[in-house]
Order: structure tokens, then sequence, then C-alpha cells
């Protein structure tokens, strides 16, 4: 006798696949203390060139914010590590210039002059392309805000001896909807989705030579990173509702080359 | 080797075991005995060595050959037979662990500091209670629980370093299952299970790198100090046989999931590690099915 089995399962049905329940917060929409971007100018610095350092900063209700700017060492930034708000260090007094103080926005716009002797350790070869300094900024609604609310972040200062240094892009105009508006302009909106545009992308872009760790020296073409921002509405790529009419509030946007430049502006919008 | 007798027993299968590796033997000598203490009434346990080599990734970064993970593994525990229906198992064990590969935990030079040591500890305890209905009427299945907690010391030599859960350390897994057999070969049954979460380290907030627009979230101190949610589910099964002249239908329903948790499978962080969405399991999955078997 033979037996011979044949099975089958005729019908499965899946009610659903593996899900998620709710949405995680969208990194444009600005509903808290934020470091947004932050700007060495100049972008890229030759030892011992002096340097201008800000950042731009969002607090729900345009309150002010202090922003601790201090030196990592071997990339340790002792206040960031230790998560402590810029209150507190100054109380305690453990951040002064020796320490690492870089500054303290907005009463003490940071400065640094990058070491003359920063890039001795490396190779002349390698000297063009340099090495970086990193900041540690600590962010607070400060000095009238909670202060447990704290934002930490790192920029790095590119420091070569190159010939033809880095540059900031430079933002001039933006367009959002029909409308054209440079940083610190007032906009009054339409309740309904805008397009936003950077005016002049392609014109951003720097092409810069690049010698790899073997000698050969490339051109190449930088990439303007795009990222806009806003506390009304919800963006949907490049388009933004900005929400309901009767609303105030900030779009935001910060252009990156990719190799430390850094530009923004900034605009008050009214939604009608 | 067989040696058994009326009371006592050692299994030869559990005496010994040999471990070759190129450049390295182990010898892991183990015993196991089981005493028929009373009618019904077995008193068993064991204990052995176990070697276990590096993992792929701890080898890739290994020089030269290596000594070998080390666990003395003892066990002791209880069956009764339960009126010929059925019967318990009750079993206490636990493991511990030496020269477990840990990544240096004072690396000052990568070119000459190994990335992986053999000074890490692991230990493991619990008991498990299995109790066994014999299909003896329409009625039979099981019901398993394990409690456990399996720990491991990467640094013994910091006083400091406290034990920590492992990755997959699950303190509760509960397992029934049921199958009654009706008349015209019906049959019911079903499965629950519950795990406890998996051990995970918490995020306590995320330092942005502002050139790069982009998050590196920062782990809590307290490694694996929090939890999943906990696995459960219960599935159905409903299956008929058909029987014919010179064949069989076997028909069959499942319900997986009929009645379960959140069951998450992962998570997935927001940009700036702030909160975190759950990456939920299968939700009810019902299918139907059959199988024919012939005789020619």
């Amino acid at each position: 006798m033979r037996i011979v089995s044949l099975g089958l399962v005729a019908l499965a049905l899946a009610i659903g696949t593996a899900c998620t329940d709710g949405e995680l917060p969208s990194e444009s929409e600005l509903d808290r203390l934020r470091i947004l971007a932050a700007r060495a100018t100049p972008a890229e610095v030759a030892p011992g060139e002096l340097v201008q350092l800000e950042s731009l900063t969002f607090r729900p209700g345009s309150g002010p914010v202090g922003v601790v700017w201090e030196l990592c060492t071997s990339m340790e930034c002792p206040s960031v590590e230790r998560r402590s708000d810029p209150a507190s260090l100054l109380d305690e007094g453990e951040l002064d210039p020796q320490a690492g103080l870089i500054g303290l926005e907005p009463e003490l716009p940071p400065m640094f002059a990058a070491p003359p002797g920063v890039l001795d350790a490396l190779p002349a070869s390698e000297q063009e392309e340099g090495t970086f300094v990193r900041f540690g900024l600590s962010a607070v609604a400060w000095p009238d805000g909670d202060t447990e609310e704290v934002e930490w972040a790192t920029k790095d200062l590119p420091v070569s001896a190159s010939s033809t240094p880095n540059t900031n892009p430079v933002l001039s105009t933006v367009r959002v909807g029909v409308e054209d508006a440079v940083s610190g302009d007032a906009l009054l909106l339409a309740a309904r989705e805008h397009e936003l545009e950077v005016v002049g992308l392609d014109a951003m872009a720097e092409s810069y030579t690049y010698r790899t760790t073997d000698g050969t020296v490339e051109t190449r073409e930088e990439t303007i990173d795009v990222r806009w921002y806003s506390d009304l509405g919800s963006f949907d790529g490049s388009f933004w509702d900005p929400g309901p009419s009767g609303g105030s509030g900030s779009l935001i946007v910060v252009v990156r080359d990719g190799r430390g430049g850094t530009d923004w502006a900034v605009l008050q919008v009214e939604i009608e | 080797m067989d040696w058994s007798g009326p009371a006592w027993s050692l299994p030869p299968s559990r005496s010994s075991a040999c471990s070759t590796r190129p450049f390295q033997t182990t010898l892991d000598p183990r015993a196991a005995l089981r005493w028929q203490a009373w009618k019904g009434g077995t008193l068993k346990g064991g204990t052995g060595l176990h070697h276990q080599a590096p993992q792929d990734q701890v080898l890739a970064f290994l020089d030269e050959p290596s000594g070998f993970q080390r666990t003395w593994a003892s066990e002791v525990g209880i069956e009764q037979d339960l009126w010929k229906q059925g019967s318990i198992d009750l079993t206490v064990f636990q493991r511990e662990s030496t020269q477990r590969f840990v990544l240096h935990p004072n690396l000052e030079d990568p070119d000459t500091d190994p990335f992986f040591v053999a000074e890490g500890l692991g230990r493991a305890r619990g008991l498990e209670v299995m109790l066994r209905k014999d299909p003896v009427g329409p009625l039979s299945g099981w019901v398993s629980y394990t409690l456990s907690r399996s720990e491991r010391l990467d640094d013994p030599s910091d006083p400091d370093n406290p034990w920590i859960l492992f990755d997959f350390d699950q303190t509760h897994i509960l397992t029934a299952t049921g199958q009654w057999r009706l008349p015209h070969d019906v049959i019911l049954s079903g499965r629950y299970q519950y795990v406890t979460g998996n051990p995970k380290t918490a995020y306590v907030g995320a330092v942005a790198d502002l050139d790069a627009a982009s998050w590196t979230g920062v782990l809590s101190g307290d490694e694996n100090g929090e939890r999943f949610a906990p696995y459960s589910s219960l599935d159905l099964r409903a299956s008929k046989l058909w029987t014919f002249r010179s064949w069989q239908l076997d028909t069959f329903i499942d319900l997986l999931g009929v009645v379960q948790g959140q069951n998450p499978t992962g998570e997935i962080q927001a940009y700036d590690f702030s909160e975190a969405l759950l990456i939920e399991g299968l939700p009810l999955i019902p299918s139907i099915g059959f199988e024919a078997t012939v005789r020619f």
C-alpha cells in the first residue's frame, strides 16, 4: 500500500502587517527649544586665524536663549557629555577661557583663534586638507526659562593650510509661493499650501579641489543641503502648509555645503 | 558505558564531550544522575563544563588562537507522575561563565591593545516547571513556566562596574498548550505564550551635529535598565478529519494571535531620540488548509 499526502494552506489572510502606532515628531516642525545651525566666519581657517561663531536657535514664544560655546578636546565636549546647563556652569565657575569657554551667546559672542601649531602633527602632504576643531554647544531657555531643558550640539571648524579655503554659502533670497523675501522680512501669507524655494541654489555650490590620502587631487562640487523649519503647520517635501488663518510664527531655512559652510534666513510670517 | 540499575542511572550521552578547533582542544566533563526515590518520583541532577568558541565577530579581531568561554552548568530537579494521567517536573538551574570575550574595558592604543579580552563573567539562574497532561482521554496538554535571570559583568577588575542583564534576558516565560478531542474526529487546540520583553537601554537625549544636520542618541548609563513590552499571544486551531474508503482529508483553520499584546519587535526613534514608536508584531492571522492522504 502506498500512501501519498498532499497538503496545502489554502488561504492565509493577514488582517494587517507589522505596524507602528502613532507618529513621530518631524525635524522641520519647531515645538521646543532647538539649536538649528551654527556658523563660523570664515568657514575654514588657517592656523592662528581668528573666527567668529554664531548659532541659530529657536524657542517657542521667542524668549531669549543662552548658548554656551566650549572647545572640545579629543572629541570630548565637557558640558555636552555632562549635560549641564549653561547657568549652572557659569554659576559654578566651571567654564572659563582656560577650561575651554569660547563664548556665551548673546552676552559674550563666541570667538576663537585656531591654535598656531594645530597642523604641526600632520605630514606636509595632509596639511592642505588639514584637520578640524570641535565646539560643543549647550542651549537653554536662559535666563528666564526652564533650565532643565537643555539642547546639545557640536560644530566642527575646518583648519587647514589650503590656498582656497571653503567659504560660507550666501543665501540671499527665498521664495514662498510667489513671494520673494530676504532674511528678516515679514510675510503675509494665505492659509494654503506654498511651495518653498531657495533662489540661486545652484550658484551657492562651489567647486573645490580635494587631495585624497594617496595624493591624487580631485575636483569636486559641493552639494547644498536645504532644511526648512517652522513653528506653524506642516511640511511635505518642499511644500509647506502653514495652517489656519490667524497664525503667526517663523519660517526658517538653513543651507549647508557639506564642508562646514552654513547660512540661513529667518522670516516672520502671518497667516491671513 | 551505561551505569544503570533499578534506581540509579548515569546517562552515557552526557558523560563527556570534546571540542576541537585549530590548535585547541577542550575536554568537557559532564555527569547526570537520576534516582527513582519513590514510586513515580525521580530526583535528578547534573553538572558539567561547557566550552564555547568566540563568535566570528570576535575572532575577526583576534590575531592568535584564543581560549574558549567556560561555563559550569548545574541543575537539580524532581519529576513526579500524577496518577498515570501526566507528570510534573521541577528543575532549578545555575550557570556560571568565565573567560567571556568582551570589549577591552581599558583600550588605550588600538594599534597594540586587543579589541576583545576574555575577562568577562556571566551568570544565569532560575527554575523551570512543567506540568503535563498525557493524552489519556479527550484532554491533553502541558504548561511550562521558566523564571530566570541572566547577567554579565564585563570588567570584573572595576568594583564600580555593575552586573547588567544580558540582551536576551527574559524573566518569565509561560507557555500553555491544550488539545480537546471531540467526537467525529474533530480536534480543538490552542496555545498561549507570555514572555517578558527583552532589556533595552534608554536614550536620555541626543547631540545634534550641526554640520551634518544629524543627531546622535545619548544612551543612559543604566545599560539594559529598561525593557520592551512583553510578548503574549493566544493561538487557536480547529481541525476535522474526513475519512473515506481509500483516502482521508484533514481540514483545519488556524487563528494566530486571537488575543495578543503589543508584541514589539523593535522601535523607531524620532530624529532627536526624544521619543520612539514601537514596531508591533503581526496582527490576527487566520488561515485555512487541508491535507489529503491517499492509499493505493
